[in-house]
């Protein structure tokens, strides 16, 4: 038994790590996470040097250090154009911006061939800034008692229902929470199909009656899923270990709270993953030996990836509400469980029984899924029409 | 020694196989004949264990069939397209409990004796159908088995694959391979086989040692040249069928002693006679007039 099932483990595994399909995927994807995680350097890189920019001013406050204040980081030059010779240097390309600044009445003319908008809000702010100061200079205000007024109040928050954590790191985890989850419905929507096309393709080229006259049925299911698990693990890890490194160099994930990836979350995201993966991959496999060409593939394959979606629809949604009771009750159900119970576990606080009893449910049905697979794999895997329902019919009513 | 006992195979309301038995001594090769549709493929699947017979036993030397013991080449050829022959062939040698050491040496000997050994690392889609089929009887037999099934070995074969094919199932035999096979091609099987049984519909209609069959039906085949017209002759007693070409005339006869007779006529009348054969009906003869007779209008 075992060592059938690991020769049809292994030749799977290393058939498809070989393939050239699956290099090329994997390179395609890893340069397109670098490119992703590093686009804003891509973009400076392509729209060359800093903009320069030319300032008018007629103020009695030097300007300058205000606007490096506001956050200009570009060098900024002072000059005494008059707005038509500002016109000619940004038609000539001299300056990319002129901005002319004067205080009677507090007025910005914005000079530049293409619309501004950072640098419009900037030169916005640092002209409030300088007439506030003068206003309150000529009403001899007291500083401190401006300074008082300018206060903030803060709210403390405190959420009762997501384990101490406040709004921020809330929303922190639910960004989190939606890239794993769109990673684990992506994954198991790949890597299953992956399953069909290949019972499939072993189908049509008649090899499955040499494998299954050796081997059981079973084995070789096992075998298939195991190994296409396998693969999808070595892929990820590639993937999140790159991702990981890529995203900690880059800002566009700031908000994603790369820190709080603890081994709790990584350690819950590989259970929840596994058995999703293993329930549909059940499912899949069962109804992929249903059909002898892989252009029929889709026709059975579509009810799975429909619940598939469906599973991934739903925890979207119970990203803004984990603590519905629909989502709970949802969340006990095993097509669902895997991508609803996760985000329950990391943006609120679940009683250890109630993970406990999903964990338990999603073995149970994936044991029946197994049981009831494998006797259409037996059924399935020897049927050469065209009609899989036909063949779905025989296996249920006992006749094969 | 391999026995099948009164096995049945029903799908449904449809039976596949019917009582059928027939015993192969080791190292004998057994021909199960019959037309499309006859049952051969559900009754070697049921020997490979792929299906359960409904009722009856198959057992080799008194014990189930073990798996590894078994070679098997299918009727819909089946081998990876895009996988190098040595990996798959040495991969399905694994799958039949064969070490990887000896499944390459195997390889190495059988891919010697069909003097093809150029084609170890190329995948087998870059093949010619005559050296696939090669490849896809040394899948069957690499990992020297007992038992060897094969289905239709030679069909869609040139004449000179078919000559090695059928060597190379010779030399198995003399090895002390048991082989059962199946075929359209009735001089194949007369060639090969000892023993044959002939499924019609899957009920076995003719079974047995292949020299007794042709014993026991009592008509035999003449083979006539003569220059006397047929009307002269073909209506004497005991002359069942006549078929006429270019170069004489094939007869079906009641008894040896009715050809006898016949002779006598013709040599009496005074007309000469270059050609007289007497022999036993082939196989083809047996299994149309078996299994044809039942689609005739």
């Amino acid at each position: 038994m075992n060592h059938k099932f690991f020769t049809l483990y292994r030749f799977s595994l290393f058939q498809k790590l070989r393939a050239k399909s699956f290099l090329i995927s994997t390179v395609l994807m890893i340069v397109f996470l670098v490119g992703f995680s590093n686009i804003e350097r891509i973009i400076d890189w392509f729209s060359g040097d800093d903009p320069k920019i030319a300032v008018v001013s007629t103020l009695d406050t030097n300007i300058l250090p205000v606007l490096k204040q506001v956050g200009i980081k570009t060098a900024i030059t002072e000059k005494d154009y008059t707005q038509k010779q500002a016109r000619q240097v940004v038609d000539k390309g001299s300056y990319d911006a002129v901005a002319l600044l004067s205080d009677d009445p507090y007025r910005v003319t914005l000079i530049s061939a293409s619309p501004e908008q950072e640098l419009q809000t900037q030169l916005s702010t640092a002209l409030k800034q300088v007439r506030d100061q003068n206003i309150i200079t000529e009403a001899d205000v007291d500083p401190a008692l401006l300074a008082s007024l300018a206060e903030p109040i803060e709210v403390k928050q405190e959420l009762t229902s997501t384990g101490g954590k406040n709004e921020d790191e809330l929303f922190a985890a639910s960004a989190l929470v939606y890239v794993l989850l769109f990673l684990m419905y992506f994954t198991i929507a790949i890597y299953g199909g992956m399953i069909v096309t290949e019972i499939a393709n072993e189908k049509s080229s008649r090899v499955m009656e040499l494998l299954i006259s050796a081997a059981s049925p079973i084995q070789h299911m096992l075998a298939k899923i195991t190994s296409i698990a396998t693969v999808s693990l070595i892929q990820l890890s590639l993937l999140v270990g790159v991702g990981y490194y890529s995203a900690q160099s880059s800002s566009l994930f700031d908000e994603l709270s790369l820190d709080s990836l603890s081994v709790k979350t990584i350690a819950y995201l590989f259970v929840f993953f596994l058995l999703g993966y293993l329930l549909y991959a059940t499912l899949l496999a069962a109804l992929g030996s249903l059909v002898s060409r892989v252009e029929d593939a889709q026709q059975v394959t579509l009810p799975v990836i429909m619940l598939i979606v469906a599973a991934f629809t739903v925890s979207i949604f119970s990203l803004n509400a984990p603590t519905n009771q629909a989502v709970v009750v949802l969340s006990f159900v095993p097509f669902f469980t895997p991508m609803l119970m996760f985000l329950r576990v990391m943006l609120t606080e679940v009683p250890v029984w109630q993970v406990a009893l999903s964990l338990v449910l999603m073995g149970v049905s994936i044991a029946l899924a197994l049981f009831v697979g494998t006797k259409f794999y037996r059924g399935g895997v020897l049927f050469y029409g065209s009609n899989p329902l036909k063949q779905l019919r025989r296996i249920l009513g006992g006749r094969q | 020694m391999l026995e099948i006992k009164q096995i049945t195979k029903r799908f449904g309301a449809f039976t596949a196989v019917d009582e059928l038995s027939f015993e192969v001594p080791e190292g004998q090769i057994f021909g199960l004949l019959g037309a499309n549709g006859a049952g051969k493929t559900t009754t070697f699947r049921m020997l490979l264990g792929l299906l359960k017979p409904t009722e009856g036993s198959i057992t080799w030397k008194g014990q189930p069939i073990p798996l590894s013991k078994i070679g098997y080449l299918p009727e819909e050829r089946g081998l990876y397209p895009k996988i190098r022959v040595d990996e798959q062939l040495i991969f399905l040698a694994e799958l039949r409990d064969m070490k990887r050491k000896d499944a390459k040496q195997s390889l190495q000997e059988w891919l010697n004796y069909f003097q093809i050994p150029q084609y170890e690392k190329m995948r087998v889609e870059q093949l010619s159908k005559g050296n696939q089929q090669k490849i896809q009887l040394i899948s069957a037999v690499l990992h020297k088995p007992d038992l060897l099934i094969l289905d239709e070995p030679f069909s869609g074969l040139d004449p000179v694959n078919v000559e090695q094919l059928k060597k190379a199932v010779r030399k198995l035999t003399a090895e002390g391979t048991t082989i059962v096979f199946s075929s359209h091609r009735m001089d194949h099987v007369e060639e090969l086989c000892e023993h044959v049984a002939i499924l019609d519909h899957g009920k076995p209609v003719v079974a047995g040692y292949l020299p007794d069959i042709k014993a026991g039906y009592g008509k035999t085949r003449v083979l006539l040249t003569t220059d006397a017209p047929p009307l002269l002759w073909d209506a004497l007693p005991g002359i069942l069928q006549v078929e006429s070409d270019g170069t004489g005339h094939s007869l079906q006869v009641e008894s040896k002693e009715a050809a006898d007779s016949l002779l006598r006529h013709l040599i009496t009348e005074g007309f000469r006679v270059e050609r007289f054969v007497w022999d036993q009906l082939s196989l083809q003869d047996i299994f149309i007039e078996e299994v044809g007779k039942r689609y005739e209008p």
